[in-house]
């Protein structure tokens, strides 16, 4: 049977003047929910504020049936994945090394790893399609290739969730939609994912549900069909964006208008 | 992993060796065969005895010590704060310790009492406080403003150092600058003892953060999220680099460079991983900083020269090498 694994209730999460309110998330098991919305909507303080980064400022948000604010660290790390938006890369490591410090929460005090934690490693460079990279540098590799090295890292926490701030950002639209297949075969395992992305298509194809965001607050939550509908969409975005069934799956894409210079009207 | 033990083992043995063989470089020839007949005849009071034993075990004692400390730390500093040009040094201790070793030089009586160590270790730590209140905000330390407010202390520093010795005497200025070029020569097993335990506790407290530094060198937030306490590690390294650095500096004056070319340079050859570079870092820089004193107390023998230039003079030319062979710094991409 499928399981909660986040349960957000009145949540508010305050941060320079800011203020995201959500009412009512539920996360469950094999499913992905796509955050979307306008920059500046709060979709990584949403995700900062569930990975343990920022303090709630009123609510409840219960992590697999635990309560956030009582978990510990490194416990809290041993449930959820979370790949911020930028990862600097100060040195180069190899893509083995780098996968192997996700195991980092798994690790006790003094323990050093070992080979429980090198198969956790190897497994997660599988399923993100990374294990021929093993011993290249990670200055040395793609946009697309480093961005699942990362993902691999964070697998590599086996984390019950993945929160993926923007992990498509850069990527092009073949590495996009890997990445994105990636992630839905691993919610087929039983993770949950949250993914928040700026691109409404692939969110729309990949995604079981989505969430809207706009200036901290929840616009929309549903299916890709009730949230990306045209009168929805224009009321965020404005007239620049038209939505249209895709091909094969009659999900909504979302394309945009073409327009001419004078009549683009802001939102 | 396997190839990391490898260089650790091999880097320790030649630190011994070097740090053994040293003990028969200097102004006056000295062969082992003289310390073992010493020894044999337990004639303790003669020459070879009193020079080896008393005059350059606790400056070679001394050596391994602050050149292992002042590259661990740079090493840890430069993968907290992101930055490949931070040391404990460059971040306004070298400057704080040079004001207060001056100022105590100028003052004499301060110095009749205790010399210029302790208002030297005085000074750094004052100014590391300094630089960590001005740097710190509610969400932690943020490695630009640290870097700025260091340097910028450091700057002051400077000026106040040349103040102090545009007004002193010309008989203390000599003695300032002698301080200021750094050397481990005055300095005995009374002396070693007291800041061995600082340069102890500093070097193990940031051997132990070795996986915490992995996981900040991919950013904060990916290692808040793995269970890291940012802050916390913040305070414990930025702490224990600035005790094993200020302790070093107290007694042995500035030496530059330790804390930058004994880094990088390791990295080539060890990797990146701390749990690996730290350690190598320890004994890479004891063996240089032991190296270096053996140069400059036999160049110009018998005249000595000071230290720090002997680090700067080897350390500079032999960075922009690496610097242009590899033509960048660890940085990352894009």
């Amino acid at each position: 049977m499928t399981q909660i694994l986040i349960s957000a209730r009145n949540m508010r999460v305050r941060r320079n003047g800011f203020t995201l309110r959500i009412d009512r998330v539920d996360l469950s098991q094999r499913e992905v929910l796509g955050i979307i919305g306008p920059n500046g909507s709060g979709k990584s303080t949403l995700l900062r504020a569930v990975s343990g980064l920022l303090p709630l400022h009123s609510g409840a948000v219960s992590i697999c049936g635990q309560d956030l604010r009582n978990l510990e660290r490194k416990t809290l790390a041993g449930l959820i994945g979370f790949l911020p938006q930028d990862v600097p890369l100060l040195y180069p490591y190899s893509v083995t090394d780098t996968v192997l410090l996700g195991r980092y929460p798994r690790l006790r005090e003094w323990e050093r790893v070992g080979v429980r934690d090198r198969e956790a490693a190897a497994a997660a460079m599988e399923m993100t399609d990374v294990a021929d990279l093993a011993h290249r540098r990670i200055d040395r590799l793609s946009g697309g290739e480093l961005r699942r090295v990362l993902l691999a890292s964070v697998l590599a926490q086996e984390p019950r969730v993945l929160l993926l701030d923007e992990p498509l950002a850069g990527l092009d639209i073949h590495h996009s939609t890997v990445f994105a297949a990636a992630l839905r075969g691993l919610a087929a395992q039983g993770l949950g994912a949250v993914l928040v992305t700026h691109d409404l298509s692939i969110a729309s194809l990949y995604c079981d549900r989505l969430l809207l965001l706009v200036g901290g607050e929840v616009v929309a939550c549903g299916t890709p069909d009730t949230v990306l509908s045209p009168e929805i969409l224009a009321s965020v975005y404005g007239d620049s964006v038209m939505v249209m069934p895709h091909p094969e799956t009659a999900r909504p894409t979302v394309v945009p208008r073409y327009v001419q210079c004078d009549a683009l009207e802001r939102p | 992993m396997r190839s990391g033990a490898r260089s650790m083992a091999i880097l320790g043995l030649v630190a011994l060796m070097v740090s053994a063989g040293s003990l028969f470089v200097g102004p006056v020839r000295i062969r082992p065969v003289e310390l073992v007949e010493a020894l044999r005849a337990r004639e303790y009071g003669s020459l070879a005895w009193q020079i080896v034993v008393h005059q350059r075990l606790p400056r070679i004692i001394l050596g391994f010590v602050a050149g292992g400390c002042l590259a661990v730390a740079g090493a840890a500093f430069q993968g907290l704060l992101g930055n490949p040009l931070a040391t404990p040094y460059t971040l306004g201790l070298s400057g704080g310790s040079a004001l207060g070793a001056v100022l105590a030089l100028w003052v004499p009586h301060i110095v009749g009492v205790a010399g210029p160590a302790p208002p030297a270790l005085l000074g750094a730590l004052i100014t590391a406080v300094a630089v960590y209140l001005l740097a710190v905000r509610r969400s932690g330390l943020r490695s630009e403003d640290l870097i700025l407010a260091g340097v910028t202390i450091g700057f002051f520093c400077s000026a106040m150092v040349l103040l102090v010795r545009y007004l002193a005497s010309p008989h203390q200025v000599v003695l300032m600058d002698r301080w200021l070029m750094g050397g481990l020569e005055q300095i005995g097993f009374r002396q070693l003892s007291g800041i061995l335990p600082y340069a102890g506790a500093g070097v193990a407290m940031l051997l132990a953060c070795h996986r915490e530094l992995d996981q900040v060198a991919f950013g904060q937030d990916l290692a808040a999220g793995r269970g890291v306490s940012v802050p916390a590690l913040q305070r414990l390294v930025y702490m224990a680099g600035t005790i094993g650095t200020a302790a070093v500096v107290s007694v042995a004056g500035p030496i530059a460079f330790v804390g930058l070319i004994v880094p990088h340079t390791l990295r080539r050859i060890v990797g990146f991983s701390h749990g690996i570079l730290l350690p190598s870092c320890f004994l890479g820089g004891a063996v240089f900083l032991v190296c270096c004193d053996a140069v400059a107390r036999s160049v110009l023998a018998p005249a000595e020269l000071p230290v720090g230039i002997i680090t700067a003079g080897i350390g500079g030319p032999f960075f922009l090498f690496l610097l242009l062979r590899s033509s960048r710094l660890p940085r990352s991409p894009r």
